[in-house]
């Protein structure tokens, strides 16, 4: 089981939180730890084992209240 | 002016000329703007008809369909209409009616929360809050669900915002999410590497899938192929993007495959893989997919580059731009195509049948061979897979299937959406027993709009594609598939007023094609199939697609 970091850049919009982090879940992620800053930004801790990190942050790319998404460090 | 006025002048703004729905308590005042509005209305006779029948009409036209549902059950009965369309990148504007603001999150009369439940399976989705708001709403959402990877998304009105006055001209507010990202062009770089790749192959294989005609690219596609000269394979979406017959074209892959095209695909040393996602069902076992095959995958959606195999070379774009530039490069190695071709021929179908009954398959091939051009809708099941294997196609449009998400019921109301979206198109369904009890009440709507939707109803009385798995896979435990104790079905239509072509023999196959041919009105055509047919070839689950069986294993257990 790895561990990441995303930063996700959202736009301050209803909803926008919920569905960031729903898709992080559905996608086969497990949500460790998230941090608000703001309206506008999240970082999410996320666990998996066998799941590509790079398709996750397009997926996350496709949503249309996510402004970007960073990768941080992994662990 | 009201906010449901309001809505409809939008959505007639945004060109569209019909929606199809289901009134109810929250959406009220928008039925009552449709009164004045120039929007035709369909009446299904259940949202999830209304949902399919805008699904389909969007599948024809490539415009986005609408529907409209009250809250609660009516936005549920929605759901499954959604998830198809998200499934199968099918442009969707579904609206629902919500209970008036102050109500929502108090589990007021049918209340659900809409934007929840739909959230996993929508390119977007709004809440009205505030009128002002509606009109830019309204104009996002059609660019959302047409632009980029198509797809569908949800506008939830709560009743109090639909019947709020309005000024005649509502200020814009500022956008509540980024501007749409439009169709970029593919890297240079990325380009040249991949026309090094089809020059220097030797076993190239072009598979296409729905994004081939989900991006306006049939015949720029034929045009790559022509000069390419590469055996084509398509998956279910893909089916004709080239004619059925044509010289280069191998079939569908996968666990419905033909064995020429899963044959090729597995020996390939390159596959150049335009708007496909890489299918569970298209690949069968993934590790043992194509596995010398170096890999070119063209596609709109970043988030499909790399998410089931890895590309060689990932050309991230409109495919339009890679196909224009690919049709520079070298045609493939002659040998290797006539290797693929006389495979094909050896494998080609056989239609001999045993015995007095009606052949499925061949019944398909003689009446879409017949009717050229028409629209073909599906069901799901058995004669779904034998439509894809044995119809006769000349363009992907023409073939309305619910591939992703496999929802049986889909048949008759995306056939009326086609009809619609071609009033003088010829628009003919395949389903099963199953199938068509899933949504038989829109046998009304074709009555009622006096559709001339011929209705092929394949009868096994069971669950054809379900006995067939128990019967391979699972010892021949049957469990749940037994339909025998179906209604008359020429009664059902009878009482929907719509007439019934009965068929138990082959030899009745050839007039019950020339009356479907020749019939004017809607139709059902009543055929009892025999229940053991299965189709074939199959690839087992999480098999290799060179591992297809050709007949019911004697051992062969995988659960």
């Amino acid at each position: 089981m790895s561990r990441y970091t995303l930063i996700v850049q959202l736009v301050d919009a209803p909803g926008a939180l919920v569905r960031a982090l729903s898709l992080v879940e559905r996608r086969g992620f497990r949500v460790v730890d998230a941090r608000t800053e703001g309206a506008s930004s999240v970082t999410v801790e996320v666990e998996a084992a066998g799941r590509s990190l790079l398709n996750l942050k397009r997926q996350l790319e496709n949503l249309w209240d996510v402004e970007g998404v960073a990768i941080g460090g992994s662990g | 002016m009201n906010g449901a006025e309001l809505l409809t002048r939008e959505l007639e703004a945004q060109g569209v000329d019909i929606v199809f729905g289901y009134p109810g308590g929250a959406i009220m005042p928008v039925y009552d703007a449709l009164v004045d509005s120039r929007l035709a209305h369909v009446l299904t006779r259940h949202e999830q008809g209304a949902a399919l029948a805008a699904n389909g009409y969007a599948r024809v036209t490539g415009r986005a369909g609408v529907c409209l549902a009250t809250s609660g059950p009516g936005a549920t009965n929605l759901v499954t209409g959604i998830a198809d369309a998200f499934l199968d990148s099918v442009p969707l504007v579904a609206i629902t009616g919500q209970v008036p603001s102050p109500a929502m999150g108090t589990d007021a009369f049918q209340e659900v929360d809409t934007i929840g439940i739909t959230m996993p399976i929508v390119k977007h989705s709004w809440v009205v809050r505030d009128v002002r708001d509606l009109r830019d709403i309204v104009r996002r959402a059609f660019v959302i669900a047409t632009s980029g990877r198509p797809g569908p998304v949800v506008i939830d009105l709560p009743k109090d915002v639909a019947v709020r006055a309005v000024a005649e001209f509502p200020e814009l507010r500022p956008a509540t999410a980024r501007e749409p990202r439009i169709d970029v062009a593919p890297d240079d770089e990325a380009l040249k590497q991949a026309i090094d790749l089809l020059t220097t192959a030797n076993r190239p294989v072009v598979l296409a899938g729905a994004g081939v005609a989900l991006s306006g690219c049939v015949d720029a596609f034929r045009a790559f192929a022509s000069d390419y000269r590469a055996p084509v394979v398509t998956t279910l979406h893909g089916v004709g993007v080239l004619p059925t017959g044509d010289e280069l074209l191998l079939g569908m892959l996968g666990m419905h495959g033909t064995k020429a095209a899963n044959l090729a695909v597995q020996e390939s040393d390159l596959l150049v893989c335009m708007g496909v996602r890489f299918d569970d069902r298209a690949t069968g076992r993934l590790d043992e997919f194509a596995p010398d095959a170096a890999v070119v995958h063209v596609d709109i959606d970043p988030a499909e580059i790399g998410k089931r195999r890895r590309p060689t070379v990932a050309l991230q774009g409109d495919l339009g731009a890679v196909l224009h530039r690919f049709v520079a490069g070298s045609p493939a190695p002659e040998s290797w195509l006539a290797r693929c071709d006389a495979r094909r021929r050896e494998h080609a179908w056989r239609y001999g049948a045993p015995g007095e009954g009606v052949h499925a398959p061949r019944l398909i091939r003689d009446l879409t061979e017949a009717t050229r051009g028409a629209t073909i809708a599906c069901d799901v099941g058995q004669h779904q897979m034998w439509v894809a294997q044995h119809g006769v196609f000349e363009r992907p449009e023409h073939h309305l299937t619910s591939g992703g998400l496999g929802t049986m019921g889909f048949g008759i109301p995306a056939a009326i959406g086609a009809q619609f979206a071609q009033p003088d198109g010829s628009v003919i369904v395949f389903t099963g027993d199953g199938s068509f009890m899933m949504n038989v009440q829109e046998l009304a709507t074709i009555r009622r709009y006096d559709l001339p939707v011929k209705i092929v109803l394949l009868d096994n009385s069971c669950l054809g594609l379900v006995r067939q798995w128990q019967e391979c896979f699972f010892d021949r435990r049957y469990s749940a598939i037994d339909l025998s104790d179906n209604p008359d079905f020429s009664a059902v239509a009878a009482s929907f007023g719509i007439p019934t072509l009965r068929v138990t023999r082959d030899g009745e196959v050839a007039d019950a094609v020339r009356r479907i041919h020749r019939s004017t009105g809607p139709l059902l055509v009543w055929v009892t199939i025999d229940a053991r047919e299965n189709v074939w070839p199959l690839v087992p689950p999480d098999l290799a697609n060179d591992r297809m069986l050709e007949e019911v294993p004697k051992c062969l257990d995988t659960r």
